[in-house]
C-alpha cells in the first residue's frame, strides 16, 4: 500500500507545483478536475490514490503560491496577504529571502499541527459547540481593532466599509469565480499600477546565507499561524486571508514575522480542515469538498496516513520552492520589470474575463480602484480585507 | 534561520513521514468510492416524465436512477447502469450513462 501513497503522493506533488505557480489556477479547480474524471480513474486505481493525490497537491501549492505572489505581485485568494510585505522585500532585494520565510512558515507550522492533532481530535468538538453561536460577535470586536490600530482612522473605516460592500455584493451574485476579479482588483492590480507609474526597478536580488528573525517572533508567528490555521479550519464562512487580517494585530507580529505566520496559515488550513472531517465531518474547503466526494469517510488510520503524507510532501515542497524561487529571484532581474508589469495586468485581466465573463472586468476594475485608495492615502491596505470579513460577519450575524 | 537548518528540518520531515505513512498504510483500507459507477438490481418502479426516466432499482430503492430521454425498460426487468452518483435538490441519485 505504501508504494502507491507515494506514487499518488508525487503525483500530488507535480500538480501542486503547476497550481501554485500559475496565478489565477486555483487546487480547487483541478480538484474538480479529478472527481469529475474519477470514474475513469476508479476503473484503474483506488480512492484513497485520488485522495492522497488532490490532499499531496494541496499541501505543495501552500508552499508554492508564495512565488508568484512575491515575485510577480499577483496572488490568489489564499496569499492575497503576503503579497504586501513581499512585494516591498522584493524591492529591497529581498524577494528570496520573503518567500524564504514563508516557507519557514509553512514548514514548522505544518510540523507544530500535525504534532497537536491528537489534542484537536478532543478539543474540536468540545469548541465548535461552544463559539459557533459567538463567531460573528468575535469578528465584530476584531475589526474594531483593527480599525483602532490604524492611524488613519477615517479612511480605515472608508474602505473598510466600501471594500466590504464591494464583497457582500460581488459575493452574492451570480458571477463565477467573484473571489478572482474581486481580490485581484484590490491587492494585484491596484498595487501593480503604482508600481508602474513610480517606475519602479526591481533591484538585483540578494541570496542571503541568513534570514534574522527573533525567537520570541518565530515562537509568535508560528502559534499564531496554527491558532488562526485551525480557527479557518473549524469554521465555515472564513478564509485564510481573513485569518491572516486579524491574527498579524491579534499576534502583534513584525514584517518578517508576518509572512511566517501568511505562509503557515495557508498549511495549516489544510492539514487541519482532515481533522474536522474526521471530528465533525464538515468540509471546510473546495480540495476537501473534493475528497469527501470521492471517500465515504476518514477514519483514524487514514488521518494518519494523510498526516503522514503531508509531511513528506511538505518536506519536498519546502525544498522545491527554495530551488525554484532562487529561479525567480535571478530571471527577474534579467527582463524589464515594466513589461512583467504590464504582461502580469493583461494576464490577470484576461484570467478574469474568462473566469467571470464581462461582469468579473467590472468587478476588477471597481476592486482597483478601492485598492488604490489605501495606498494613496496611506491606511492601512489590509483594510480592503473587509470585502471578506464583512460578508462574513453578515454570514453569522443574519 | 539559514538554508542549511531549513533543509535539515524538510529532511526530517521526510524521514519521520515515511515510517509513519508506513504504518498507517498497513491498517488503511483504500477502496470505498463514494461515487458509485456502477449499479445492478431489478427495477420496481419506472416513472416517465418529458425528457428524464426515473427508475426504482432494488436493492437500493432509497436512490432513485436517472436516465435522459424515454427509455424500454419494464418492472421486473433485470439492468446494469453506469453512472454517477450525484446530488440534486440535496438528494442523491444516480445518473445513468449508460443502462443496459
Amino acid at each position: 500500500m505504501i508504494i502507491p501513497l507515494l506514487t499518488a503522493a508525487a503525483i500530488g506533488i507535480l500538480c501542486g507545483i503547476m497550481t501554485g505557480l500559475t496565478p489565477g489556477i486555483h487546487i480547487n479547480l483541478v480538484s474538480v478536475l479529478i472527481v469529475s474524471l474519477s470514474p475513469i480513474f476508479l476503473e484503474h486505481t483506488s480512492a484513497l490514490f485520488l485522495a492522497t493525490i488532490i490532499i499531496s497537491m494541496g499541501i505543495t501549492h501552500t508552499f508554492l503560491d508564495s512565488i508568484p505572489s512575491i515575485f510577480l505581485g499577483a496572488p490568489d485568494s489564499d496569499t492575497v496577504m503576503a503579497v504586501l510585505p513581499g512585494h516591498k522585500l522584493l524591492f529591497q532585494g529581498l524577494g528570496w529571502d520573503a518567500v524564504r520565510l514563508t516557507v519557514i512558515g509553512s514548514l514548522l507550522c505544518l510540523i507544530l499541527c500535525i504534532a497537536i492533532i491528537p489534542l484537536l481530535l478532543i478539543a474540536f468538538p468540545l469548541l465548535y459547540n461552544l463559539l459557533k453561536n459567538y463567531i460573528g460577535y468575535i469578528l465584530i470586536l476584531i475589526i474594531a481593532f483593527i480599525i483602532l490600530k490604524d492611524q488613519h482612522k477615517i479612511w480605515a473605516v472608508t474602505v473598510l466599509t466600501v471594500s466590504g460592500i464591494m464583497g457582500l455584493i460581488t459575493l452574492n451574485s451570480a458571477i463565477s469565480q467573484p473571489l478572482f476579479p474581486m481580490l485581484s482588483g484590490m491587492f494585484g492590480i491596484s498595487a501593480l499600477i503604482i508600481s508602474l507609474f513610480n517606475k519602479a526597478k526591481v533591484p538585483v536580488q540578494i541570496i542571503q546565507e541568513y534570514v534574522q528573525v527573533s525567537k520570541g517572533e518565530y515562537l509568535k508567528s508560528i502559534a499564531g499561524g496554527v491558532f488562526s490555521g485551525s480557527f479557518v479550519a473549524l469554521f465555515p464562512g472564513m478564509g485564510s486571508a481573513q485569518a491572516a487580517a486579524m491574527s498579524t494585530r491579534l499576534f502583534s507580529v513584525q514584517e518578517y514575522g508576518y509572512l511566517i505566520l501568511v505562509g503557515g496559515i495557508n498549511t495549516v488550513n489544510f492539514v487541519i480542515a482532515l481533522v474536522t472531517v474526521h471530528t465533525l465531518d464538515k468540509a471546510r474547503n473546495g480540495a476537501i469538498v473534493a475528497v469527501m466526494e470521492i471517500l465515504a469517510g476518514i477514519d483514524i488510520y487514514r488521518l494518519t496516513a494523510f498526516a503522514a503524507a503531508a509531511l513528506i510532501v511538505g518536506g519536498i515542497a519546502a525544498i522545491l520552492t527554495l530551488k525554484i524561487a532562487k529561479l525567480f529571484a535571478v530571471i527577474i532581474e534579467e527582463i524589464d520589470y515594466k513589461i512583467i508589469t504590464i504582461v502580469i495586468m493583461c494576464f490577470i485581466t484576461g484570467l478574469a474575463f474568462y473566469l467571470s465573463g464581462p461582469i468579473g472586468l467590472l468587478v476588477l476594475l471597481i476592486s482597483t480602484a478601492i485598492g488604490l485608495v489605501p495606498q494613496i492615502t496611506g491606511c492601512c491596505r489590509g483594510n480592503a480585507m473587509g470585502c471578506l470579513l464583512l460578508p462574513v460577519v453578515f454570514f453569522y450575524m443574519l | 534561520m539559514n538554508e542549511k537548518t531549513l533543509l535539515i528540518i524538510a529532511l526530517s520531515c521526510i524521514a519521520a513521514g515515511l515510517p509513519l505513512l508506513y504504518i498507517a498504510s498497513q491498517f488503511v483500507t483504500a477502496d470505498d468510492p463514494r461515487i458509485m459507477t456502477e449499479l445492478t438490481g431489478t427495477v420496481e418502479r419506472v416513472t416517465a416524465k418529458d425528457k428524464i426516466t426515473i427508475i426504482s432499482v432494488n436493492p437500493d430503492t432509497s436512490i432513485p436512477v436517472v436516465t435522459f430521454g424515454q427509455k424500454n425498460i419494464k418492472k421486473g426487468e433485470k439492468i446494469t447502469v453506469k453512472g454517477q452518483l450525484k446530488s440534486y435538490n440535496s438528494k442523491l441519485e444516480f445518473v445513468a450513462d449508460e443502462l443496459k
